[in-house]
């Protein structure tokens, strides 16, 4: 299993309704694909926003939380055809939601710091007008996101 | 360079520590800030912040969602406080924001209660005021020296003849001019010190008191000896001096009388207790200082076989106090000894002098990261100094941090100069450095330049290894 995989970018997902509608679709999605608990999941997603929203703006959220079953992180990407409120900082709808999933267990640092690498990626307006300009082709979203960051 | 430290951390510290670090720093560095900034994210603290980056830095941003470690750092700094969510939305406003925060006092430890370190040099988070006064002083005095060493270096490289007499420039050249005004540079650098370090102390009464005092201390025509006492003594003056107006501030004064202590009873009567001080007190045992150890090396230098002695002992002198009495008196030997047609011991000087200044500034490259951005600039002209033989070019790094760069200095050119005796390395010129050997002043260039970088090597290697050691001792503590 890789941390970044095609087979983990589902674009142009039809949600009706709220941020909490579409972090239900994406558990559903991410957990049928990889063998993973999807109402663990939504809980851990749900907990998070909790805290504070995770849509920083441009039209881009990161949900993120730990999850059982997993060896290794995994990065997900969904798309949505209709922007979603996400109550971003920048109060702009969510149409491109980069999931983060991580192992209950600490994992080896080298993992995490391919998610640190991304999240700093991720403050790069023109990275984030790439991903945009993907975000209705699952294969050039991997482009985009392969090209700026070194999954293994 | 105008800097700023940051730390970030956020509850699960696996995405939003990062994008917030990112931001400042690209905030930062658009609005010309030098950044740097901390991460306590899942995988531990990372890009973890210096001692020297945070005495560097203008303020501190923290974008922290989380109580974060090593709070106690930032006593002293002006520091804003905000969530990673403020730093990422706009990371513009948090830096304008804390350009003006309030200054950070910390929670009251009470001192001593930690075990009583058998260490001496146990590593402080903060600074001692002594330590602050000192400092202060060294950063107003670094641009004279840099002026000042890079003029009279450039000078005497492009305009400079050897001579018997010394580095000569021709008179009524551009360049005998650009000397003239590096060395009033040099002689500013003296008072600047000691009026700083007094400045920190009791404010702008002492800065009279201690800058006329350190000249006084540095002309020996006053003083009554064949030396001033240097910066050695310019440090001694600003304390003296620094003290004393406090001391006179906390006097009760009629009311009427109060407006004019600072501006005329305060400077009149300081300046006159500490020249005194220094002429009547100091002035008599830096003479005998100075004759015996004349004596100690005339005595060296009559018996051939001491010769690596000698090299050593002058060698020692001549980092001491880079430019004070224990200094000059060897220079002085030195000297002496091109005209008793014997240049083997202005060897061992010229092999020596050049030591301090290309140490301290080559030190600055190794760990770069553990140096303020003030001492790596500092660092640079340090080294061209050393190339033209201008030991004061270590003087701010010795001031600001004594008891490392003593040590380093101190051996490293007792290094080169013993081996430059060995060596039997002559030089004609009452001048030292790499420069009177490339201008062919010395016997043999190869293994006079060997010499210095023997004792370069040395004091390179004690440097790196104070820095780096105390560097991890920070670790510990934080």
């Amino acid at each position: 299993m890789k941390e970044f995989d095609l087979q983990n970018i589902f674009t142009d997902v039809t949600v009706t309704g709220n941020k909490n509608a579409a972090l239900q679709k994406m558990a559903e999605l991410f957990a049928s694909k990889n063998q993973l608990d999807a109402k663990a999941l939504l809980k851990g997603f749900e907990a998070r926003e909790q805290e504070s929203t995770t849509g920083f703006g441009s039209g881009v959220a990161i949900p993120h939380t730990k999850i059982a079953g997993l060896k290794q992180p995994l990065v997900g990407m969904t798309t949505f055809t209709q922007p979603i409120n996400w109550e971003s900082l920048d109060e702009q709808p969510v149409t491109i939601a980069i999931a983060l999933l991580m192992p209950i267990a600490d994992s080896s640092k080298a993992h995490l710091s391919v998610l640190a690498k991304f999240a700093r990626k991720l403050m790069d307006e023109q990275f984030v007008a790439d991903l945009q300009a993907a975000r209705h082709q699952a294969q050039s979203l991997y482009q985009v996101v392969t090209a700026a960051i070194d999954f293994d | 360079m105008a800097s700023f430290v940051g730390i970030t951390k956020c509850p699960v510290g696996v995405a939003h520590t990062y994008m917030a670090a990112e931001k400042l720093q690209k905030a930062g560095e658009a609005k010309g800030y030098q950044v740097k900034v901390e991460t306590q994210g899942a995988q531990g603290n990372e890009n973890e912040l210096t001692e020297a980056d945070i005495r560097a830095a203008d303020f501190v941003v923290l974008a922290i969602d989380v109580s974060i470690d090593g709070m106690q750092r930032f006593v002293g700094k002006k520091v804003v406080f905000a969530t990673t969510a403020a730093a990422i939305k706009d990371s513009t406003t948090l830096i304008e924001r804390a350009q003006n925060a309030d200054v950070y006092t910390g929670s009251k430890k009470k001192a001593g209660e930690e075990d009583e370190g058998e260490e001496v040099e146990k590593p402080q988070r903060k600074q001692s005021p002594v330590v602050q006064q000192l400092l202060n002083g060294v950063s107003h005095m670094i641009p004279f020296v840099v002026v000042g060493g890079l003029f009279i270096a450039l000078s005497i490289a492009i305009g400079g003849h050897p001579t018997k007499s010394g580095m000569v420039i021709p008179e009524n050249t551009i360049w005998n001019s650009m000397n003239q005004i590096g060395t009033l540079g040099f002689t500013l650098m003296i008072p600047i010190l000691a009026g700083y370090i007094a400045h920190a102390i009791s404010g702008r009464a002492a800065l009279a008191p201690a800058m006329i005092s350190a000249m006084v201390a540095n002309s020996p025509d006053i003083l009554g000896t064949k030396a001033g006492t240097g910066f050695l003594g310019a440090i001694a003056v600003g304390f003296a001096a620094g003290y004393l107006v406090k001391w006179f501030n906390s006097w009760k004064i009629p009311q009427s009388l109060r407006p004019v202590m600072p501006i005329f009873v305060i400077p009149l009567l300081g300046t006159a207790v500490i020249t005194a001080a220094f002429i009547l007190v100091l002035g008599g045992p830096i003479s005998w200082l100075m004759t015996a150890l004349n004596n100690l090396l005339s005595a060296l230098a009559k018996n051939p076989s001491t010769s690596i002695i000698l090299g050593l002992v002058i060698g020692a002198m001549v980092a001491v106090d880079m430019g004070g009495p224990v200094n000059k008196v060897a220079f002085l030997f030195g000297v002496a000894s091109i005209t008793a047609n014997h240049p083997q011991i202005m060897g061992a000087v010229a092999c020596a002098v050049a030591v301090p200044p290309l140490s301290v500034g080559l030190a600055t490259f190794i760990r770069r990261d553990l140096n303020t951005a003030e001492e790596r600039q500092a660092g640079v002209a340090a080294i061209l100094m050393g190339l033209i033989g201008i030991t004061e070019g270590a003087i701010p790094f010795a001031t600001a941090n004594p008891k490392h760069v003593f040590p380093s200095i101190i051996a490293g050119s007792a290094v080169a100069s013993a081996i430059g005796s060995f060596l039997g390395i002559t030089d004609v010129v009452p001048h030292g450095g790499p420069i009177v050997g490339v201008l062919g002043a010395t016997n043999h260039l190869g293994l006079f330049l060997l010499a210095i970088l023997a004792g370069v090597a040395v004091s390179v290697l004690l440097l790196a290894f104070f820095k780096i050691r105390r560097a991890k001792r920070e670790k510990v503590v934080a």
